[in-house]
């Protein structure tokens, strides 16, 4: 066993340790399922930032972005604006359902939603998303850390082995300490995530001798045809330049786009799916466990749009492009590119894995690194692991147990109930991950856009009482189907009854979030219409009129909001929309070298670099001067319980039938999924 | 039994040592190890960043050192540089530039708990609490 396993198992052991005993600790301050679920609604505002940030941006930008940088090349690293876009969602609905959960005592969203919409529906289809989001996405986050101990470990330790342990670790911690623990071990997390990432760009950017030989190694591969895309139709090397704003082909699978995937369509559907993570029901947990709203404009501001952007805009830029020049890709070492070899080759021929491959090589010379940085990498990937599998077990114990099983079922019930549904949910992920790699891959896809879908319902409930119950949900059905048959589940389920679609994934590059975008919303403004008044509008006017009490805008920054909107707008269009594709020459030509480029950089990454800046304003005038994520007016109230009218008898057997049938169904579709998916 | 308040600032301490202590460490190892003296002074660096980072926690949270911090502190300090002067002492390939990591880094934490003791508690009042705890 060489001297950076050894490092790597102790530092991991450790690190474990230190989450097992926040659980521990967590765990004496656990009384009742509130103290469970939601700590209590008692996180300070500095735990909330720290655990949040680590929460949206967790293991899929520490080991995804870079790795899809290195891939598609600045084409995909405007979605380092996921910075600005993911708390983008929080700005505009985090303060509010805080002050609903306070006002009404929510515990889950799907009480929420049952609530403002007097559906129960409403509450069956946020468990759906939720689990959606749940099973499939750990799946996929314990499937990276797998990996990446296996890679590290030099293939000691098994990549099975790996997941099984850090999922009986995270059960342990989660189980034991509930929603406390999460967000305990969160905030460091949230710094280690942050510093590991900072930390490998840094080792990067000396590997590469500064940005002036990096630049130099650009420019070579700006006046090439070097990369997976080859060239756009204006010629550029498609590493340097967006590949138009749109183009109108079948799908991936069906048809290949011209200089890579990444156009300026499929940033900005990209970029919605991303406004998903915060708009997916697990989130809107984070917002009932906080004690005030002090922490969300930091968290949106500094910690999302300033700290992680920067981390993104610079560093994963860096380590992305610059694996190109260390070793990683043979083409370009063999084309003279090369700043040096320091990288494997085999990082370029398993890209999903480079950040492993730059722990490895940087624990050659510091092999204490090499723990210290796969601590740094798993914490990240566990963040979001234990909060999705914390937050479903709230779900399922809440709005599926108490709800409809057991409605009487008192404090300590619920927390056992609870404390089943993580291991249950941990436990489906892990067979997920371990034995369904196709089907985890598949579902995973859906996570994201399936999150996004809820937008209009969080819409209806934050700002607009004019969508109505029956608008948002046939909206929401029609958004999730569309998600579907844009995806390759949806391929995969027609191809099995025998009908083949047309398109393949994303077609006309679009994302599967927009095309769900699209449909749920055109529906729910058309039934919305067809459905307005009544005195369901009343009881949406109580929520509304509380809402403007507490967080209306003040009389003098009325004047400020049309130009907030203007600007805002104007942002999507030139950051992450069809404005995108002027950046790729604005600033000199990706194959006109350094010397044409005017501000030294190539024109993209430097309009990348401005737009980031423009963005972190943008955020920040919507948040504190627009009073969006701003301490609410007056006293809020607390200590409310949230008591939903209880189900009729009749309505509760009739509900029984319908979970029995429910749960045979989806026995019957898990089957199904086997047979068709199953390795 | 530890309330809220007080999980809270043990956590905080914790995560902030975890951060720049382990980083810390690993930078000075790193120098010490490379003959980089920017690294091993980066380290040390990192470790007074924590220092004053717990310095802004105690204020935030409105104490001082806990006695078992202070006793870990003066711990982990005298094993470093018993640590030092013990490989300065005996290991013959102990060059020049791990010298000068190692005075510089040690000297500036001295700095900077001597700065955050006159700061706190005043010049005479540094003494004197040296003096009191000395003939009780």
């Amino acid at each position: 066993m060489s001297e950076s396993v050894i490092w790597l198992l102790a530092c991991v052991g450790a690190y474990w340790a230190y989450c097992v005993y926040w659980g521990a600790a967590s765990a004496r301050l656990v009384g009742t399922a509130n103290d469970y679920f939601l700590a209590d609604r008692g996180i300070s505002p500095w735990i909330f930032v720290l655990a949040a940030t680590a929460t949206s941006f967790s293991g899929w930008i520490f080991l995804g972005h870079p790795a899809f940088i290195f891939e598609d090349g600045f084409s995909f690293a405007e979605s380092s604006f996921a910075a600005i876009v993911i708390p983008l969602t929080g700005v505009l609905f985090l303060k509010r359902q805080w002050l609903l959960g306070k006002r009404f005592g929510y515990v889950t969203p799907g009480d929420m939603f049952a609530d403002y919409f007097g559906s129960e529906g409403m509450r069956r289809l946020t468990i759906l998303i939720a689990l959606v989001f749940s099973v499939p996405f750990l799946a996929m986050q314990l499937t990276a850390s797998g990996f990446l101990i296996q890679i590290l470990s030099e293939g000691t330790v098994d990549r099975h082995v790996a997941m099984w342990v850090m999922t009986a670790v995270l059960f342990l911690y989660v189980c034991v300490g509930g929603f406390r623990a999460v967000a305990y071990v969160g905030t460091f997390q949230g710094l280690l995530l942050a510093a590991g990432l900072a930390a490998i760009g840094l080792v990067a950017y000396g590997k590469l001798g500064g940005l002036v030989p990096f630049n130099a190694a650009l420019a070579k591969l700006g006046a090439s045809a070097l990369g997976d895309g080859g060239t756009t139709a204006a010629g550029y090397n498609a590493n340097l330049a967006i590949p138009g704003v749109v183009q109108f082909t079948a799908g991936l699978g069906q048809e290949a786009p011209v200089g890579g995937h990444w156009t300026a369509s499929m940033i900005l559907s990209y970029s919605f799916a991303l406004m998903g993570i915060q708009a997916a029901p697990a989130f809107t947990i984070w917002a009932f466990a906080c004690r005030s709203a002090k922490g969300f404009g930091i968290q949106q501001v500094w910690a999302s749009a300033a700290a992680v952007g920067v981390i993104l805009v610079f560093f994963a830029v860096l380590i992305g492009m610059g694996a190109h020049f260390l070793g990683a890709s043979p083409s370009m070492t063999e084309a003279g590119m090369a700043v040096s070899i320091w990288l494997p080759s085999t990082a370029g021929q398993d890209p999903a894995n480079l950040i492993a491959y730059y722990i490895q090589a940087i624990g050659k010379n510091d092999p204490w690194f090499t723990g210290l940085l796969a601590v740094c990498a798993l914490a990240a990937i566990q963040a979001m692991v234990a909060f999705y599998a914390s937050t479903a077990g709230t779900i399922l114990s809440r709005d599926v147990y108490k709800r409809y099983l057991n409605p009487a079922a008192g404090d300590r019930e619920l927390k056992l109930y609870g404390r089943i549904s993580v291991g249950l949910v941990l436990l489906a992920a892990l067979l997920t991950a371990s034995y369904l790699p196709r089907t985890e891959s598949e579902l995973g896809a859906l996570a994201l856009s399936f999150g996004f879908q809820l937008w209009p319902a969080l819409a209806a409930v934050c700002w607009f009482p004019w969508l109505t119950r029956q608008g948002v949900i046939v909206g929401l059905v029609f958004g999730l189907v569309a998600v579907v048959f844009t995806e390759p589940f949806g391929q995969s389920i027609s191809s099995f009854v025998g009908l083949h679609l047309p398109w393949g994934r994303w077609p006309w590059t679009i994302h599967s979030a927009a095309w769900g975008m699209f449909f749920n919303l055109v529906t729910c403004l058309i039934v919305s219409a067809l459905t307005y008044g009544g005195p369901e509008r009343a009881h949406r006017a109580r929520f509304h009129a509380y809402l403007a009490e507490k967080a209306g805008v003040a009389p003098e920054r009325r004047p400020l909001r049309a130009a907030a909107w203007a600007i805002a707008l104007a942002w999507i269009f030139f950051a992450i929309g069809p404005g995108a594709v002027w950046g790729n020459d604005l600033f000199g030509k990706p194959n006109g070298g350094p010397a044409d480029w005017g501000l030294s950089l190539p024109s993209i990454w430097a309009w990348q670099i401005l737009w980031w800046a423009l963005g972190v304003l943008m955020i920040w005038l919507l948040a504190y001067r627009m009073g969006l994520s701003t301490v609410p007016l007056g006293s809020v109230e607390f200590h409310v319980e949230h008591k939903p009218a209880p189900l009729s008898k009749a309505a509760l057997a009739s509900d029984w039938k319908n979970w029995f049938w429910g749960l045979v169904i989806a026995l019957a579709a898990l089957t199904a999924a086997h047979w068709i998916f199953g390795q | 039994m530890l309330t809220i308040r007080q999980t809270e600032r043990r956590l905080a301490v914790i995560a902030n040592w975890g951060l720049f202590g382990t980083f810390g460490l690993g930078l000075i190892l790193s120098g010490v190890n490379g003959g980089t003296i920017a690294l091993g002074l980066l380290g040390f660096a990192l470790i007074l960043v924590g220092f004053i980072a717990q310095v802004i926690i105690n204020q935030v949270y409105g104490r001082g050192f806990t006695p078992g911090e202070v006793a870990l502190g003066f711990i982990g300090f005298g094993i470093a540089v018993l640590g030092f002067v013990a490989s300065w002492i005996f290991d013959p390939t102990f060059g020049t530039t791990d010298i000068v990591v190692g005075l510089s880094g040690f000297a500036a934490i001295i700095v900077a708990f001597l700065v955050y003791l006159v700061t706190r508690y005043g010049l005479k009042g540094s003494f004197s609490m040296f003096h009191h705890r000395g003939r009780h």
